[in-house]
């Protein structure tokens, strides 16, 4: 990971992007959240970079910054060499071809009014210089891609008409149509069974290995971001907690709490199977110092005084950083 | 070309199947059928009005004067329905007055309705200082009662046609459905499908007119029926103050001249058939859109239908 930056596909720099809940009129004090919270990130081209953490880490914010749907309050949001905060109307339209994201939700993603052939053609349209014939090819080739098989049964069906998995096989081909450079998938698999899941996730590997996409992967999952990632980093609320090869994070973890999130994982048939780590307090601490570290309060291992500051990123091995005072 | 065909060979697009589906639903549901039973006499009304002018002059329901009565007399062979104050036929009159009342509530309701859209999608879709701006002139506009706006500019500017007053029926009425059609884009905006739409690089008016506007097409379809009602019952009511446009046979004319010639307790022959037709079509009109308020009401429909 230790690469040029200016060869990165994406980079975060120092990014922090806060929520603000409540009125400024009615409550005096406005609540801030801090989804993201000084994120660094460099991911490399043409691999696939996990992103795992549990509910309400800030995972999904990430991706939306990556796509530019959100700005960051601060900090530098780069994607292929460009800033995307410099990007506006015209310019960031045609930049964001190269971005594509699938949704978590495959059941709010599509438009119910709009039918397959519609909605996958719908980024090609934007593009002046195909003629119809040339879109049609290219809708039905990438609707063969994602294994709507065969494709032409499907074109004209609308959104209802699909299983959640053939819904999220739209999604995954209107991303694809244009052959982007970057692919973000915020948890595609999230809303829908185990073993359509498993289809999923070797789908994306499938079109990884053919297009060479770089595809960050966002998951609450450890055992499907270490079935397809190439790297992985654990964030928790809002940090990043350690980033590594997949190989490394999962047969060595460092932190804490990506222990905790193996320890989470099912047993049965797992190479880890006897390891345990219990590094979750069942009952979170009340002794929450401010400005500490984010995971003190369930971290069995912290100590208050050491722990009272916030950990930096320290190097754990080739390529492998953690945020943790134990190492 | 083999993938051509392919295209070709389409089945109907989601938004006929969903009107035809919902259509199917408004024929069962019991208030949606009387509703559109009593239209669907009114609308016979108002095709049949050419027809009596057309047997004899004197049918004629603005200039036609029966020459052998020149007061209001009352129902008979010759006149269904009577004679009005200097012989016209009031049956003929009946009936023109149904077209009138059709002309008058959908040209009002739809304008009105095509307003509210833009206005309501624009200023939700924008929001900002954009949103700020339009909704202060909504309300500004609910506040104001169209009636009295309609008979103050009758006052200040003679006689208005009846295109005038649908236009300004129109233009006082949109507020309402904007601030509907505003929530609602409100919320679809933040769903994914848009999110996606962005990011595959559609330009705001692509997603407004692509996506937002079919998605609230039934909502506006729903407002415009109740706005035909209340266009109809503004005319009417600016007619039979006085206000109304002179040259058109419309049922609230009838009804000012009834008043008038001082025939209110006089001639009932006269005076209920065009206050019944009021309160029947407005009622139809109402039933229909309490129906397909039922229809579509969100919490009664399949999941992905939206
Ligand atoms: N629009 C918003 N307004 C206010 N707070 C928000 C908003 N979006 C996210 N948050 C908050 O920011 C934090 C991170 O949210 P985010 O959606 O990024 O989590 P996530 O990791 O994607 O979770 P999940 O796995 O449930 O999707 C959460 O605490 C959430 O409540
Ligand atoms: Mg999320």
């Amino acid at each position: 990971m230790e690469t040029d930056s200016r060869k990165d596909a994406i980079v975060l720099a120092g990014v922090t992007r806060l929520y603000r809940s409540g009125s400024r009129l009615l409550t005096a004090r406005q609540k801030t959240i801090r989804a993201l919270d000084e994120v660094d990130l460099n991911i490399p081209p043409g691999c696939i970079f996990g992103l795992v953490g549990e509910s309400g880490s800030g995972k999904t914010t990430a991706a939306r910054l990556m796509v530019r749907l959100e700005k960051p309050d601060s900090g530098t949001v780069s994607v292929l060499g460009r800033d995307m905060a410099g990007l506006h109307g015209k310019h960031l339209r045609r930049f964001r071809r190269k971005i594509q994201m699938i949704f978590q939700d495959p059941y709010q993603s599509l438009n119910p009014y709009q039918s397959v052939i519609s909605i996958v053609s719908e980024p090609l349209s934007l593009r002046r210089q195909m003629t119809k014939d040339q879109r049609l090819d290219k809708v039905l080739e990438t609707l063969a891609l994602v294994g709507l098989d065969p494709p032409s049964t499907y074109l004209h069906r609308y959104p209802h008409q699909l299983s959640g998995g053939q819904r999220q096989r739209v999604a995954i081909a209107r991303a694809m149509v244009l052959d982007p450079q970057v692919l973000i998938a915020d948890e595609p698999t999230s809303m829908l069974d185990a073993s359509i899941a498993v289809q999923i996730y070797r789908l994306m590997l499938k079109i990884q290995h053919r297009s060479k996409v770089t595809m960050v992967f966002i998951t609450h999952n450890l055992a499907a971001a270490n079935y397809l990632c190439d790297h992985i980093a654990v964030i928790y609320r809002g940090r990043i907690l350690e980033i590594g090869p997949s190989g490394s994070v999962i047969n060595s973890p460092c932190h804490p709490y990506t222990q905790a999130l193996l320890d989470a994982l099912p047993r049965f048939g797992h190479i880890w199977k006897e390891r345990r780590f219990d590094t979750m307090l069942d009952e979170p601490r009340s002794d929450i110092p401010q400005n500490g570290c984010v995971f003190y309060s369930r971290c069995s291992k912290a100590e208050y005084s050491t722990c009272r500051r916030q950990p930096v990123l320290k190097s754990a091995g080739r390529d492998h950083k953690a945020a943790c005072f134990l190492i | 070309m083999k993938n051509t065909e392919i295209a070709m060979t389409r089945n109907r697009p989601y938004w006929r199947q969903a009107l035809d589906e919902n259509w199917r639903r408004l024929r069962r549901n019991p208030t949606g059928r009387s509703g559109l039973i009593l239209l669907l006499i009114f609308a016979l009304m108002a095709a049949s009005s050419f027809i009596p002018p057309l047997i004899s002059p004197i049918y004629n329901p603005m200039h036609g004067v029966d020459p052998h009565i020149s007061h209001t007399t009352g129902p008979s062979l010759r006149h269904w329905l009577g004679t009005d104050f200097i012989g016209r036929d009031i049956f003929s009159q009946l009936l023109a007055g149904a077209r009138v009342a059709f002309m008058v509530g959908i040209t009002a309701a739809f304008m009105s309705v095509v307003l509210g859209v833009a206005i309501g999608i624009l200023a939700g879709y924008a929001g900002g200082w954009a949103d700020t701006v339009l909704m202060r002139l909504a309300d500004m506009i609910m506040v104001m009662p169209t009636l009295l706006v309609v008979l103050m500019a009758a006052a200040l500017f003679g006689q208005l046609s009846i295109w005038t007053i649908v236009a300004m029926i129109a233009l006082f009425r949109w507020p309402g459905v904007s601030r509907v059609i505003r929530a609602r884009i409100l919320s679809l905006k933040q769903r994914p499908f848009i999110e996606a739409a962005r990011i595959a690089g559609a330009s705001h008016l692509r997603i407004m007119t692509r996506h937002l506007l079919p998605n609230v097409l039934p909502l506006a379809l729903l407002y415009m029926t109740f706005r035909v009602t209340s266009a109809i019952i503004i005319e009417a009511a600016l007619a039979f103050l006085g206000f109304g446009d002179p040259t058109t046979v419309s049922w609230g004319m009838m009804l000012q001249w009834v008043w008038k010639t001082g025939h209110m307790f006089q001639a009932p022959y006269w005076l209920l058939p065009p206050g019944i037709c009021i309160s029947l079509l407005t009622l139809s009109f109402y039933m229909l859109a309490r129906a397909m308020d039922e229809i579509l009401d969100p919490r009664l429909r399949r999941r992905g239908e939206s």
